[in-house]
Order: structure tokens, then sequence, then C-alpha cells
């Protein structure tokens, strides 16, 4: 199924400001993402969203000797009744201190595409 | 059939936690540090095997499972087990003589922080009321 790609731009903020530190991977990164379409399988799914995918995918920064481990995690949507993906966030691995500073910030981000998608 | 495997990864998981417990307790002797020598080989087989049933788990689990309580169910035994890991990381940065093991622990300690990650994104409420909606506005 052919999927459309939707990107936000509090999403792209956030893709330039995790990238600040690595701009030499800005490049690949961008491609990886524009790739999302073809390579929507890949990655890990989260469980409990029924029809939907939420996939996380972890992105390597070749150009700083950082492999997938260390590098980069992208959290995108699949919404196939939609033929869209979303890419919904983006970290480098280890810039949050726990898991519920990851939670907090995907919240705050998810609530700023909302209301880009919905505007009031 | 389901339930079998959940209750089995569950048990496996809490003996395994319960092994990572009893590493982060030795003490800097060289008894002890030979012990996690002998250990370490044992221990990543059963990590990997660990972590490849807990993927599968929730990848074959996604498409039926209405919210998250399967994840809720798993997420203090999985952040057990990578706080342990962690902490023998860190033993292992102590004791030169653990200085061939850290790679490997790092790494170890890496994918269950990746696990324990996509746990604690998964089974928020908030999180997942987020997604659904940006799905419906889609």
């Amino acid at each position: 199924m052919p999927f459309d790609l939707r990107r936000f731009p509090a999403f792209d903020r956030l893709l330039q400001e995790t990238l600040k530190k690595y701009p030499l991977s800005l490049p690949n990164i961008s491609r990886l993402i524009d790739s999302l379409p073809v390579n929507y399988q890949e990655g890990e799914v989260y469980p409990g969203f029924g029809g939907l995918q939420v996939r996380k995918l972890r992105l390597p920064l070749k150009e700083y000797g950082l492999g997938k481990r260390k590098g980069l995690r992208l959290l995108c949507l699949v919404a196939p009744e939609k033929g869209q993906i979303v890419p919904l966030m983006i970290y480098k691995k280890g810039e949050f201190a726990s898991e519920s500073k990851v939670v907090a910030e995907a919240r705050k981000l998810l609530a700023a595409l909302l209301s880009e998608l919905a505007p009031r | 059939m389901e339930t079998k495997t959940a209750s089995s990864l569950d048990a496996e998981m809490e003996q395994y936690g319960r092994e990572l417990g009893r590493m982060v307790q030795t003490r800097d002797l060289l008894g002890d540090l030979l012990w996690i020598y002998a250990s370490h080989p044992g221990l990543l087989a059963r990590n990997r095997r660990l972590l490849e049933k807990m993927r599968l788990l929730m990848e074959v689990r996604c498409a039926a499972c209405p919210d998250a309580v399967c994840i809720a169910r798993f997420y203090p035994g999985l952040v057990a087990i990578r706080d342990s890991l962690a902490a023998i990381y860190r033993k292992s940065q102590q004791s030169f003589l653990l200085a061939p093991l850290r790679g490997s622990l790092d790494r170890l300690a890496a994918d269950w922080d990746d696990l324990v990650e996509d746990c604690a994104l998964a089974k928020d409420r908030e999180v997942r009321r987020l997604i659904f909606q940006i799905a419906d506005a889609l």
C-alpha cells in the first residue's frame, strides 16, 4: 500500500534542534525520514494501537561514529486507513535522563502536532 | 496459549531479574568477579532470548490489544532488569578486572533501556490519547 509522508512544522523544528550538535548527519537523516513511505515496516511496533501502527526506528549518526544504539530514536505513526505516515518525535538516545522525561516530552510534542493539525 | 506464554515470560524475567540482582550485590573480590565472568556468556544468551520474546510479544499482540494493560504488567520487571544491568555496568567501570565486559554490558543495558522507553511511551494514557486524536484528524 502506498503511503504519503506528512511532516509537520513542529516535527521539523525538533529535527533541526536535535541535529544542531550533529549537522553533518542532517542530510542523511532527512533522507531516511523521506524514505519512510517505502520503509514503513521497519522498527519496533508499539502494542495496543489497534489498526494504527506506532513504530520506533533507531537511526545511526554514522558521520559521528555513533551506531543505532547510541543514535537517534524516531517515533512515527502509520495510519493505513488514511494512507499516511507521520513522523511524531525524534530525539537522541540519552538526551533525556529518564523514560519519564521522554514521556513528558512526547506529550508536549504530540499536543503541538495536534494543534498544527487542527488549529483552533 | 497466549496467557501461558505471558506467564512463562513473566517467570523467566523474574528469575533473570533475581540473578542480575545477585550480580549487583557482589563484592569487589576476585571470587565474585570471577563468578560474573563465568556467568557472562549465559547472561548474553538469556538476555538475547528474553529481549526477542518481549519484542515478539509486543508485535504479536499489537493488532489485538485494545489498550496497554499487557505492557503495564511487564513494565516493573523490565525496569528492574534495566536498572540491574546499568548497576552491573557501573560496577564494571569501577573495577579494571571487569573492564573487558564493559562493552557488552553497556549494549545490554542500552537494549533494555530502549525496551523500557518503548513500554513507558506505549502505556502512557496521555500519549495514547494524543496519538489517536492525531490519527483521527489526519
